[in-house]
């Protein structure tokens, strides 16, 4: 598929020979909007399987779970065909960890996440959290806006996104979300 | 960490408990799930008390809901303390942003 673009900050190259773990899990979107609490448990899931790399334990799977939760709900929510497999990976490197989420999502979403991201790279996290709170306040959308920016604004975390083509549609793109963490912020809490 | 955790609100005179999970599907699921609390804001004649210190989890959808509750009590000018546990990861991250909202809104450590 034609890579149609790339978006958000620049993130560190890793050598797979160095990675200490991997989990990939595939679901159906379908699935996470039937039962939404899906999301949470395959948030608790991920983040108890990683939590052991950790000296503090409790501390790190709050910190996992909750931006695991963020990805996952996203998945669910702006995958343009909920019975389509998505995809979220993540690797343990050491000092850091990264977890990539693929999905095809429909023109307006990958458009509004390209946006998004370009502003993140660009702008204070802290200033995007709270303009983007008063903007979600008074509207009624089906997702808030915040969850990418609460993870850069909290914990740190580096964020970019590929853009593919879906051969045969122009509507639909697929999206590799990649999010990157340094393990020392997640044990920070 | 629970994952059948689900959350609980309760409501008293002075304000309000959250605890447990919350991690509903959307900021408009949330209106209804706090429906109380915005009604309490609504008629509020003295300061509230919104006790957050046992919600381990809370979604992004969910700290736009807290937000709006912000948002509604500057806008009624309600002085608002919202108590907290900072060995919760999101509360101890997010909760100094939002209090940033609004002036009269002090945290308060459990």
């Amino acid at each position: 598929m034609d890579l149609v673009g790339q978006v958000g900050d620049t993130l560190t190259p890793q050598d797979p020979a160095e990675r200490l773990s991997k989990l990939r899990v595939e679901l159906l979107p379908i699935d996470l909007i039937v039962q939404w609490r899906r999301c949470s448990k395959m948030a608790d899931f991920l983040a108890g399987y990683f939590e052991y790399h950790f000296e503090d334990r409790p501390v790190a799977a709050q910190v996992l779970s909750t931006g695991l939760n963020e990805l996952i709900e996203n998945l669910a929510k702006f995958s343009a065909n909920k019975q389509k497999p998505v995809s979220i990976e993540i690797n343990h490197y050491g000092e850091l960890l990264t977890v990539t989420t693929e999905n095809e999502a429909a023109r307006p979403q990958t458009t509004a996440l390209r946006a998004r991201l370009a502003r993140m790279a660009t702008t204070d996290p802290e200033e995007l959290f709270l303009e983007q709170l008063e903007h979600t306040a008074s509207s009624d959308r089906a997702a808030s806006g915040l969850g990418l920016i609460n993870l850069k604004k909290d914990y740190g975390a580096r964020l970019a996104a590929e853009i593919r083509a879906v051969p045969d549609d122009p509507e639909r793109f697929v999206v590799s979300l990649q999010l990157e963490l340094n393990v020392d912020a997640i044990e920070r809490g | 960490m629970s994952v059948e955790a689900e959350y609980k609100l309760e409501m008293r005179a002075d304000g309000a408990t959250l605890s447990g999970v919350m991690r509903l599907v959307s900021p408009a699921a949330y209106r209804s799930a706090l429906a109380a609390v915005h009604d309490q804001i609504d008629a509020a004649t003295g300061p509230l008390e919104l006790d957050l210190a046992g919600l381990q989890f809370l979604n992004s959808s969910g700290i736009t809901a807290l937000s709006r509750l912000v948002m509604q009590a500057r806008e009624r000018s309600v002085t608002m303390t919202v108590i907290i546990d900072e060995q919760v990861s999101w509360q101890k991250k997010t909760l100094p942003s939002l209090a940033r909202l609004y002036p009269k809104l002090t945290l308060k450590g459990r």
